[in-house]
């Protein structure tokens, strides 16, 4: 049995970071996204509520069914409450597509990129195991998936407090609900994971990067578009729910992580150069 | 002589997927067909072959990244197996047939990023000293990507040899380089062996490996035809050897004659003033030959044994057959 030294994933970590995180393309990339995600369209969807709290609020269903299923405290207005339904319907599942994208992205260069840049030998013939290796690479997507989806997360809940700040009333939004702080900083990390040992998978099976990413695209973003419509709906939303979906994440993805360790043969990936 | 690499009867098959459209290509490639050699320590081992003949491959069973079918591989006499070649490649180092230097990093990052893998005291230091080596040090901070091809192949061999290690594997080390750039490598691994290290070279570039190595493996379609020094390799592969002796006038009848009646001769042929004599055993007869021309007061210019080049070995190996 050989013990993962983890100091080889680190390295691997940091010459992705420097070799394809920091490559235009991604970062034009990784910049972008986030912007129209967790920036625009949330704005866009928060103007209504200031226009019109109560049409906007009519305009999801009734009232009072709302504020009594999504459990809004009754002292809250018409503004506020639009807002949490606003926030649990629509803003947190886009916002759940950072840590759902960004990964792809990266990833899918990983080991691709190394495939199509010819550098691939060179890795594999280092003294590392294949266990250390992949670690480096998920780690490459992982982390600077996190960062930016972290910033994003707290970009939102300002951005969302700042905006309704007359109508506030001393009530802080977004940061006090439990559910969306559940899904911030515990679903959104597996999620990314999840993403990222499918992507690396992907990737190790794919000739270049651009059909990695494609394939992986392909295969995630339905995915994640149903299960979001489906899980997002407004009595999904509580403390208990998050934390099955998040198991289930979880269970995926180490199922994942065992496939990974199975389906990434150094000699495949060497034969397919 | 100690060993340093032992390979017994290596057997390395890849598995195609069934081709619809040509059902009856083969499914199985015998890439290794139980291949058998050692190279001893501090030694430039040559393996030459055309392409497709397993060279790579064996250079990939060894670094323990390919799954051998059967066989064993032995480094410093100590069983490689796959799961714990990784240790073993801590005292490798791999020159492959791809540069495979990260193009968008600079050669210092190249080298930091290769090394770092590796129980190295003083890095910094060594990488600088390396590229020093390879004539590359006032290129330290360019990126790999702007370096010329020679430059490119110096780089990885730069990183091929950083941490050190005592077996050296060279795969193509020459291939697309300009000859200047081509004599700088073999200087190198000249110099390298000098430092005593172990070097495997895979080639079929046939001049270098006569110049560099001191035994050669012949391999072609994943086996060994024939092994050794190679100014022995074709010993046995000839049934005459030849001599050829420069007058400094026309062939006279009277030489000729004589010739036709040495029974130590084969046969011989008269080319203007030279003449192209055939023996069993040339360098026994060479004296006597000499002696007989003198007597017959030829003006002797050159006697010169023909030696089989390498390359004619090799042709005569491979049956001159047609590039694959």
């Amino acid at each position: 049995m050989n013990v993962l030294d983890y100091k080889n994933s680190i390295r691997i970590f940091k010459k992705d970071w420097k070799t394809s995180v920091r490559r235009k393309e991604i970062l034009a990339i990784m910049s972008i996204f986030p912007v129209i995600f967790t920036i625009l369209l949330p704005i866009v969807m928060l103007i209504g509520i200031i226009v019109d709290p109560n049409a906007f609020l009519s305009s999801f269903g009734d009232p009072t069914l709302l504020r009594t299923i999504l459990q809004i405290p009754p002292h809250y207005n018409d503004a506020l409450a639009g807002a949490i339904v606003v926030i649990r319907m629509i803003v947190l599942p886009l916002f759940l597509f950072i840590p759902g994208m960004m990964p792809i992205v990266i990833s899918s260069d990983s080991f691709a990129g190394e495939k199509e840049r010819k550098t691939m030998e060179g890795v594999l013939l280092l003294p590392i195991t294949k266990t250390e290796l992949i670690l480096g690479k998920v780690l490459a997507s992982f982390i600077p998936s996190m960062v930016i989806s972290l910033v994003c997360f707290l970009t939102l809940g300002v951005i969302v407090n700042m905006m309704l700040l007359s109508y506030l009333d001393g009530i802080i939004l977004f940061f006090s609900d439990i559910p969306i702080m559940l899904v911030g900083f515990i679903l959104a990390p597996f999620w990314a994971l999840l993403n990222i040992q499918i992507s690396v998978i992907i990737s190790s099976r794919a000739k270049d990067m651009k059909s990695a990413q494609s394939i992986s695209g392909a295969l995630v973003t339905p995915v994640l578009g149903i299960m979001l419509v489906q899980i997002f709906n407004p009595a999904f939303l509580t403390i208990s729910t998050v934390l099955l979906f998040t198991g289930f994440i979880v269970s995926l993805w180490l199922l994942f992580i065992y496939l990974s360790n199975k389906l990434l043969d150094p000699e495949k990936l060497i034969l397919m150069l | 002589m100690e060993t340093a690499i032992r390979l017994e009867n290596v057997v390395k098959i890849f598995y195609n997927k069934k081709n619809k459209k040509f059902p009856e290509q083969k499914r199985e490639i015998f890439a290794l067909g139980g291949v058998s050699f050692e190279v001893n320590k501090g030694e430039i081992f040559g393996l030459l072959g055309p392409n497709g003949a397993g060279k790579t491959t064996t250079i990939r069973c060894i670094a323990g990244i390919l799954q051998l079918n059967s066989g064993k591989i032995y480094i410093n006499n100590q069983e490689l197996n796959r799961s714990t070649a990784h240790k073993f490649r801590k005292n490798l180092g791999f020159l492959t047939e791809n540069h495979g230097n990260y193009e968008n990093l600079t050669l210092h990052d190249n080298l930091q990023f290769f090394g770092s893998f590796y129980t190295l005291d003083n890095l910094e230091e060594r990488i600088d000293a390396t590229l020093k080596q390879m004539g590359l040090l006032e290129r330290k901070d360019m990126k790999a990507g702007k370096l010329s091809k020679g430059q490119k192949q110096r780089l990885a061999i730069a990183r091929t040899i950083l941490h050190d290690p005592e077996i050296l594997f060279f795969d193509e080390p020459t291939a697309g380089l300009d000859p200047s750039a081509s004599v700088h490598v073999r200087n190198l691994i000249l110099e390298l062996k000098r430092e005593d290290r172990t070097i495997f070279i895979n080639s079929h570039n046939l001049e270098e490996v006569q110049k560099v190595c001191d035994r050669v493996a012949i391999l072609d379609l994943g086996k060994i035809k024939r092994i050794g020094e190679p100014s022995e390799l074709g010993k046995d592969l000839w049934d005459t050897q030849e001599l050829k002796c420069s007058l400094k006038d026309p062939i006279s009848s009277e030489i000729s004659a004589t010739l036709s009646k040495l029974d130590y001769i084969k046969r011989y042929k008269i080319e203007d003033k030279n003449i192209i004599m055939y023996s069993d055993n040339i360098d026994e007869v060479t004296p006597r030959i000499v002696k007989e021309l003198v007597r017959l007061d030829a003006n002797i210019l050159e006697v010169r044994r023909t030696v089989h080049s390498l390359e004619d070995i090799y042709l005569k190996l491979m049956g001159e057959e047609q590039p694959r």
